[in-house]
């Protein structure tokens, strides 16, 4: 190990080239177009039914009872799926917020990795295979490459992840009427703040394994089996192996609803716990990357 | 003043010892030529020295800093590597702004030296085009332009003039002649010989990963010490001796057909001194000499050193 030596200079400007190369060889376009037909669909699977119920309605109840009714028919189904809450916390996302919000943020966190592992499985690897850092090995240190693509990745997926919410809020505040729009604006600024919480350790992780692969395909083929494989294995532990359910914990994925718990300190838990995650896996990215063969 | 120590150093890879336990040091100042067969390791060593490679063993230490710190260096070192990618979809121009910017520019400065590093090697109207687009000599000039850009001290060439038309590869030379006019230290590898043995001073000679040798070219030519002649025929006994007659020539041995290579001392005439004398007696016998060399050339002493491997 021969130190990191990060200059913030280099790293803005490794971030802002390794920008402008992404966007203009096409890979960061089909990234974000993937991204927001993804992130628009979960917000239709969630907005789609309540619709559905709402057209239905006209015919007897008031919309906004129908409304209701449609929400504590999915909402909790949707909860159970996904997440291992105490009743408390699932009735505080779905009677104290506004609920259509929490299914899409709670389907938004589930997401989130295997779209930070599409950002970033090239992070490295690529330039790795084809030798097309060297250009920039005798002017920088290797941990400003490493940390600069991070950021820029980083950087990226957030911004994708912004203009989801973005076009969700505007949806849910012109067609949902039933909630304030404070109220709504409110909940999904801090379930941007979750997610963009969340996104650190799974693109920090995405970065590590792309520096250990050779071709992007791999690490993409690796980062996203992997996440499945291991999603799996996790409820399977959760649903049936009771004494093995804190193995979720071994990864970021156990403790992605604490950041949106009405606990608050359960939510700086979370967050510590992001950060501490997003730290191993970035110190485990740079000191491969620093000692391998370029 | 030592430009690049290189200190025992071993790279194995997982099936091959690449570099086995090379050392030697190369001054300031000077052209060097790095040679040897495919596969010998001269690429390997390059990489090492530039940082992209770790040593499995040993240390390489360039303008007194050790490369494994390569950040020390930026701007003083600077390489063109053999197989290295540009950003296939970005402008050229907007590549070496950046790595002008990395070197410590800001970016009017990077961008009134990369237009100057374009400039040099030819390619000012292909700035603005996206390296993908370039042909093979386009892309190796852009390559050179980069290792030209700020100021240098030291300079590693792999095959800088390989795969380039003549004109081109010639305008490459006189830019590493125009550099080491300048101080800057230049190690060069080729596998064209002629040229290593026209521009270096020393050259190192790798085979399978080991030394051969690390030599002044005019040591391992004998060019302060032999001549090499070419006539149209072979001599006549009495011509021959005609050679051996001159003052300060001290055997005559045939090495080809009308080829001679005629053993010296300079110690009291130079070798022009000689070489005019030795013309002078056979141009009366009709035997003029098609060609005359300094010494033997380095590629028939490169073939002995590597057992005949093309270079």
């Amino acid at each position: 190990m021969t130190g990191f030596h990060v200059r913030r200079d280099h790293l803005k400007l490794v971030a802002g080239s390794y920008l402008r190369t992404s966007l203009r060889s096409g890979a960061g376009v089909i990234f974000l177009v993937l991204s927001m037909i993804v992130g628009l669909v979960l917000a239709g699977i969630a907005v789609i039914p309540i619709e559905t119920l709402q057209i239905a309605s006209k015919n007897g109840q008031s919309a906004e009872m129908a409304f209701n009714e449609a929400v504590s028919k999915f909402g909790p189904g949707v909860i159970s799926a996904f997440t291992n809450a105490s009743d408390d916390t699932a009735r505080y996302w779905l009677v104290n917020q506004p609920a259509l919000m929490t299914l899409f943020l709670i389907m938004m966190l589930a997401f989130l990795p295997f779209l930070a592992s599409l950002a970033g499985f090239n992070q490295t690897s690529g330039d790795i295979g084809s030798k097309g850092m060297r250009y920039l090995l005798l002017r920088t240190e290797r941990a400003n490459i490493f940390l600069g693509r991070l950021v820029a990745t980083y950087v990226f997926t957030l911004a994708v992840v912004t203009v989801i919410f973005a076009v969700v809020a505007l949806y849910t505040v012109v067609k949902v009427p039933y909630y304030g729009t404070g109220e709504t604006l409110w909940w999904l600024l801090r379930g941007w703040f979750a997610c963009a919480i969340f996104l650190l350790p799974w693109v920090a992780l995405a970065a590590w394994v792309s520096t250990t692969m050779e071709f992007p395909f791999l690490s993409l083929l690796i980062m996203e089996l992997g996440l499945v494989l291991w999603i799996v294995i996790v409820y399977v532990m959760t649903k049936n192996l009771e004494q093995l359910h804190y193995a979720q914990y071994a990864t970021p994925w156990g403790f992605k609803f604490w950041l949106i718990d009405p606990n608050p300190g359960k939510m700086l838990g979370g967050i510590a716990v992001m950060l501490g995650f997003t730290a191993v896996f970035t110190w485990m990215g740079l000191r491969h990357f620093d000692k391998r063969d370029l | 003043m030592t430009a690049i120590a290189i200190k025992n150093v071993t790279k194995q890879f997982p099936r091959t010892k690449a570099c086995d336990d090379i050392s030697f040091e190369i001054p300031k100042g000077g052209i060097y030529g790095l040679l040897g067969p495919n596969g010998a390791g001269k690429t390997t060593l390059f990489s090492i020295c530039a940082g992209f490679l770790r040593a499995t063993s040993g240390e390489v230490h360039v303008l007194g800093c050790d490369t494994r710190k390569i950040s020390e260096l930026r701007g003083r070192l600077t390489i063109l590597p053999q197989d290295a990618k540009f950003a296939a979809n970005m402008p050229v121009i907007e590549q070496i702004i950046f790595f002008s910017q990395l070197n410590g520019q800001n970016r009017a400065e990077a961008e009134k030296d990369a237009a100057g590093a374009l400039a040099k090697v030819g390619l000012s109207d292909s700035a603005a085009a996206s390296a993908n687009t370039l042909s093979h000599g386009m892309y190796k000039r852009v390559g050179i332009a980069q290792a030209f850009l700020g100021k240098p001290e030291v300079i590693l060439l792999d095959e800088p003039t390989a795969g380039l038309d003549p004109a081109s590869a010639q305008a490459i030379r006189d830019l590493i002649q125009e550099l080491h006019s300048a101080g800057v230290t230049l190690v060069v590898s080729s596998h064209n010989l002629a040229e290593i043995q026209k521009m270096c001073e020393a050259v190192a000679i790798l085979d399978k990963g080991k030394l051969v040798t690390w030599s002044k070219v005019k040591d391992l030519t004998q060019a302060d010490r032999m001549q090499r002649m070419t006539f149209s025929r072979d001599l006549t006994d009495s011509e021959r001796a005609a050679i051996a007659s001159v003052e300060g020539v001290r055997g005559v041995e045939q090495d080809g057909p009308g080829s001679y290579r005629i053993a010296m001392d300079s110690s009291k005439r130079t070798i022009e001194q000689l070489s005019a004398e030795i013309v002078g007696k056979l141009v009366t016998t009709g035997a003029v000499p098609r060609s005359v060399e300094d010494g033997v050339a380095l590629e028939t002493k490169y073939l002995e050193m590597t057992a005949g491997k093309k270079a």
